[in-house]
């Protein structure tokens, strides 16, 4: 014990003595356990809990009833009196039950409209308390008010006392409060008295699309006060449960989704890093007090207790890190969460902490500065005493002159089957331990590499040179800074890519449905001229290309949606399904296979002056020739089969047609991009009149080309069509799939956070190494070297291993980056490059420049 | 070569200022040797390090080659210090990551001289110092002699007039000492102003003159060898 507390009372004067280096130790464990800490904290507050989520869905409620087979027999008014009975019915007691009515329900304010959806129901009541946050004002209580989400009244501007106008009458309501999601703030809807909501409901019922899939029919739930559990009987008679109790158990398993996810991604890679930082710096400590181990060895203290000296070093510096990580890392969280949660729409919270995660941080914060001491205290035990009282250095790690070359080959070999493993197998772990295999081969072949840059550096200026030289003559430094480097590198690059990959899969999945920034609009009722006049006026347009499907008279499309009498050419996906029909292949399965757009093709006809806007070019000349003379103009080559495209023509119920088939000449037009809504063939008016062929003057789909229509100009167009054919459109605008911008947002904080964490890593670990070559500092100024030079040579010494080290990681990421987007079968995307490239050059800088600024200071004496 | 008149230096320690020198006056010529001896802690270090401007005197004035160092800028005065000033110390200060003859070449490399010229001037002091030899060697496979031997060349080269020693016997055995200390004769009889701060009374045995010093002052000063 005696020895204990005397060991614990060197290690203890020997970091006071050096308050400087013991505080860059502590940042370097303290700054990475920190965010780790803070990521968690996030993570775990992201994740609602199970009594969150379940009051999120069904307030108060002991259980959720749905009946659409009432609604759809009785209507939403018959449906909201007969339901009590009817529930009494199937159950055999009588169960009060509050409804609520959810209905498309748009606000319109002059000329801007938001497709928002209306929620009929009494937010006084107690039992919906936990589903909405009440922002500002007061709930809607009777008809004529209404409250507003939160981006309903961005979109609109609107605010407590605005008076706005909702659905397709146009009914006004004053604005009594703004309101949100209890866990988003992104949903458009409005949230009106039941009564008001109901008289909105369309006639049609069963939540079964209209003819043009673009709006849904209300629906009522209603919330039981008490618990209620799924029977058959409750089943036979159209009544779907939701219990209380089976939300909970559903909520208790909370997803991966959402901003969590990638906060534990960056965790995990936080807390990896942790341990390889303060092996690194504790290496450059021992080497650095080599001196004082020989004092001890010499006053008689055997290697065990050398050893523990350096461990109790560990043992407090990881004790004051950790606490102050904590600490710190929970007071970021909390700072850092409405701010997090905002930039995503949600609503987290008060924070909360998970404690075995907290808990394995704080045992990581503690055990990591001991294991990691109590290894790098290795050469303190086994030091030469004389010549380390001479000043003579730490002896090295063990082996033979062709041990470490052999060790690295050994460490790369395996490294690269691994990764070939977790390619061939998608197994991303095993991608994982080669990157982990192969930072390790780094750390043992950096010594070689520096001796090979320093000999580069031979014809370089005489500050590149000694900056070379110097890491080259400290492999044991060198290498210490640079598996943290490496490893960081590699963690940047693998978590940048693996995204990139996944972005990829989902964006190849992904079908735009017109080019990006256009708009299409649907039509199921008829449109005239004047408002498509008006509709290219509201998107700011000189162009909207109203477009008809070719059919054969006599069949019309209004009395067979599905597109009796229209002429369908086969297409790659039909194909497709109907190959894989035994297997219960999907569409969109399909869709991504054979990266056609669309699963039915209609013959459309179009007048030749809107060609280039459909091709999104100029058509050539002999497009143009063969346009002109009759021939379709397929956007994808595989529509027709040398040069002649069958189209089928459907039978009709209505006029008993049976079906049949008609053949074209086609010729190839290529496109850039393919679409989901622009026509993928396309025949001139004059050759469908010619072939016999007809179509309808209303057009179905209209397609409006633009390069960027915004949100304000959508809700224009919106409120114009409602104005005009009320509910009877659909409309959307290409805005590309969110995991694109995801990706984007993504990849610039995870480079800014491993660009900062690397610089300041990599700036505590040169520090300290930088702070042993005061001596051949001291020299040069004896010889004239100025202080600019001084601090020069040490920036070049920085810079060569930064730069040294880095570019291994970047060619341990090249190396690996296959392996990672095989394993997790996605797809090769450039912005994570520019992203690693960004981390890598920005880490560099950042060690680079505050070596120098560093040094100017220190060399001021 | 060099004139110390009146120099006064002080250190802090916590509160309390500590002097180190307390009004040394010294003047050293071209071609001569000098030795400063006294106990530890007398002073003789701080002199040497203010003579060659690697810190400033609180007060006093020293002058190196006709040029009063405190008039210089901090640039001019490490231009200064690289043309006319040779530092040689106890424990050799060699830069590790230089082989001998770049070490040798480091002052004119600094000064901006041409890599061409730097090396031959170095092959020329290398050899005035009698390691000619040894020029593409590295310090660590060197002995405590030839280290201190390189020191001198790097001392000398580019015809530096002054050379400041601080013990650079004490880290030899007499055999190497004895050759260390004939080099520096011999290049104080080729015309080099040296001052040497030894405790090694065979030093002072061979120097033009010994400068004893107490307490931050000179308490004596006379001839006690020569350089011969």
């Amino acid at each position: 014990m005696t020895t204990t507390r005397l060991l614990f009372r060197l290690a203890l004067r020997s970091l006071s003595r050096r308050k400087a280096r013991a505080a860059l130790l502590v940042a370097a464990i303290f700054l990475p356990l920190t965010m780790a800490v803070t990521a968690s904290v996030l993570a775990t507050t992201s994740q609602p809990t199970a009594e969150t989520a379940t009051a999120q869905r069904l307030g108060q409620a002991g259980a959720l009833l749905v009946n659409q087979d009432l609604v759809g027999s009785d209507g939403v008014d018959a449906a909201l009196r007969s339901a009590e009975s009817a529930l009494a019915e199937s159950l055999g007691r009588e169960v009060g039950l509050v409804p609520e009515v959810t209905t498309p329900l748009p606000a319109r304010l002059g000329h801007r409209e938001v497709a928002s959806y209306g929620h009929g129901l009494d937010l006084d009541e107690a039992i919906h308390q936990g589903r909405y946050l009440l922002v500002e004002g007061r709930h809607a209580r009777r008809g004529g008010e209404v409250a507003v989400s939160v981006e309903v009244a961005d979109r609109l501007d609107l605010a407590v006392g605005s008076t706005v106008q909702l659905g397709d009458r146009r009914e006004e309501a004053i604005v009594t409060g703004i309101v949100s999601d209890a866990g988003s703030t992104t949903r458009s809807f409005v949230v009106v008295d039941v009564a008001t909501a109901a008289s909105h409901s369309p006639e049609t019922t069963r939540g079964e699309e209209d003819a043009t899939g673009s709006t849904y029919a209300g629906t009522v739930a209603w919330y039981a006060r008490e618990e209620i559990v799924q029977t058959p009987e409750l089943a036979a008679a159209g009544w779907q449960v939701r219990s209380r109790g089976d939300a909970l158990l559903d909520h208790g398993h909370p997803g991966s989704e959402g901003a969590g996810s990638l906060l534990l991604v960056i965790a995990a890679a936080v807390v990896a890093e942790i341990t390889l930082v303060i092996f690194a710096v504790f290496t450059v400590v021992v080497r650095s007090t080599a001196r004082e181990s020989a004092l001890l060895a010499a006053a008689g203290a055997d290697p065990a207790a050398r050893r523990r000296v350096v461990t109790y070093q560990g043992v407090l510096l990881g004790l004051a890190a950790t606490v102050a990580a904590v600490l710190v890392g929970v007071l970021a969280a909390r700072l850092l969460s409405d701010p997090f949660a905002a930039s995503q729409g949600q609503i987290w919270g008060p924070i909360r902490l998970d404690p075995v995660q907290i808990g394995l941080l704080v045992l990581l914060g503690l055990a990591a500065p001991v294991v990691a001491a109590r290894t790098a205290a290795e050469p303190a035990a086994r030091l030469d005493v004389a010549a380390a009282l001479r000043g003579g250095d730490l002896p090295g790690s063990s082996g033979g002159k062709g041990f470490r070359p052999a060790l690295t080959a050994g460490l790369v070999g395996s490294a690269l089957a691994l990764a070939l493993g977790g390619a061939l197998f998608a197994a991303p772990p095993l991608v994982a331990g080669a990157a982990l295999l192969l930072v390790v081969a780094a750390g043992t072949g950096m010594g070689a590499l520096t001796s090979r840059v320093a000999r580069f550096a031979d014809r370089l200026p005489l500050v590149a040179r000694l900056g070379a030289r110097s890491a080259a003559r400290t492999p044991s430094r060198t290498t210490a800074v640079a598996v943290v480097l490496v490893s960081t590198t590699v963690l940047a690059g693998v978590v940048l890519v693996g995204m990139g990959a996944l972005t990829r899969k989902v964006e190849d999945a992904y079908v735009p449905q017109v080019p990006h920034g256009s708009m299409w609009v649907t039509f199921s009722a008829p449109v005239g001229d004047a408002t498509l006049a008006a509709l290219a006026e509201a998107a700011g347009t000189d162009e909207v290309i109203p477009l008809h499907p070719a059919r054969t008279p006599p069949g019309t499309w209004r009395d067979h949606p599905e597109g009796a009498g229209a002429l369908l050419l086969a297409t790659p996906v039909e194909d497709c399904v109907d190959q894989g029909a035994g297997d219960l292949v999907h569409v969109d399965d399909c869709l991504a296979h054979t990266g056609y757009p669309q699963w039915r093709t209609e013959v459309v006809v179009t007048p030749e002056r809107h060609l280039p806007a459909l091709l999104d070019r100029p058509a050539t000349e002999a497009e143009l020739s063969a346009f002109r003379r009759g021939a379709v103009l397929v956007l994808d080559e595989r529509l027709h089969h040398s040069g002649t495209a069958t189209a089928r023509v459907e039978g009709s119920e209505s006029d008993g047609s049976a079906p049949d088939t008609l053949d074209f000449e086609a010729v190839h037009a290529p496109v850039d991009v393919a679409h989901a809504q622009t026509p993928m063939a396309l025949l001139s008016p004059f050759a469908a009149a010619d072939r016999g062929l007809t179509w309808d003057t209303d057009p179905y789909l209209v397609y409006v080309p633009a390069e960027d229509i915004s949100r304000d100009t959508e809700d224009r167009v919106r409120a114009l069509l409602t104005a005009d054919v009320g509910q009877h459109y659909g409309l959307g605008v290409e805005r590309g799939p969110a995991a694109h911008r995801v990706l984007a947002t993504s990849t610039a904080v995870v480079a800014g956070a491993l660009a900062v964490l690397g610089g300041t890593l990599a700036l505590v670990v040169t520090a300290l190494s930088v702070s042993e070559t005061r001596r051949e500092l001291a020299t040069l100024a004896a010889v004239g070297a100025s202080g600019r030079f001084r601090a020069a040579a040490v920036a070049a010494h920085a810079s060569a291993v930064t730069a040294t080290s880095i570019g291994l990681g970047l060619l341990v990421v090249v190396v690996l980056a296959p392996a990672v987007v095989v394993a997790l079968e996605g797809g090769w995307t450039a912005l994570p490059w520019w992203g690693v490239l960004g981390a890598a050059l920005g880490c560099w800088c950042a060690a680079t420049l505050t070596a120098y600024l560093g040094s100017r200071w220190s060399v001021r004496g | 070569m060099l004139r110390a008149v009146d120099i006064r230096k002080s250190y802090r320690a916590g509160t309390v200022s500590v002097p180190a020198l307390r009004g040394v006056s010294l003047d050293v010529a071209a071609g001569s040797l000098t030795a400063v001896m006294g106990a530890s802690g007398c002073g003789k270090s701080t002199l040497l390090t203010v003579a060659g401007g690697l810190q400033a005197a609180d007060s006093g004035t020293v002058v190196v080659a006709g040029v009063d160092l405190a008039s210089l800028s901090d640039s001019a005065s490490h231009r200064h210090r690289r043309r006319h000033i040779g530092f040689v110390f106890q424990d050799y200060n060699i830069v590790p990551t230089l082989n001998t003859i770049e070490n040798v070449m480091l002052p004119l490399e600094l000064d901006g001289r041409k890599r061409s010229h730097a090396r031959t001037e170095a092959e020329r002091a290398l050899a005035a110092v009698g390691i000619g030899d040894l020029a593409t060697r590295h310090p660590d496979t060197l002995s405590g002699g030839q280290r201190q031997r390189v020191a001198l060349a790097r001392a000398i080269c580019g015809e530096r007039g002054l050379i400041l020693a601080d013990e650079p016997t004490g880290a030899l055995d007499s055999a190497a000492a004895g050759q260390v200390l004939d080099t520096l004769v011999g290049l104080v009889r080729g015309g080099a102003a040296c001052l040497v701060v030894t405790h090694d009374e065979a030093v002072a045995a061979r120097a033009d003159r010994v400068v004893r010093m107490k307490d931050g002052l000179v308490v004596d000063e006379g001839r006690e060898g020569t350089s011969s």
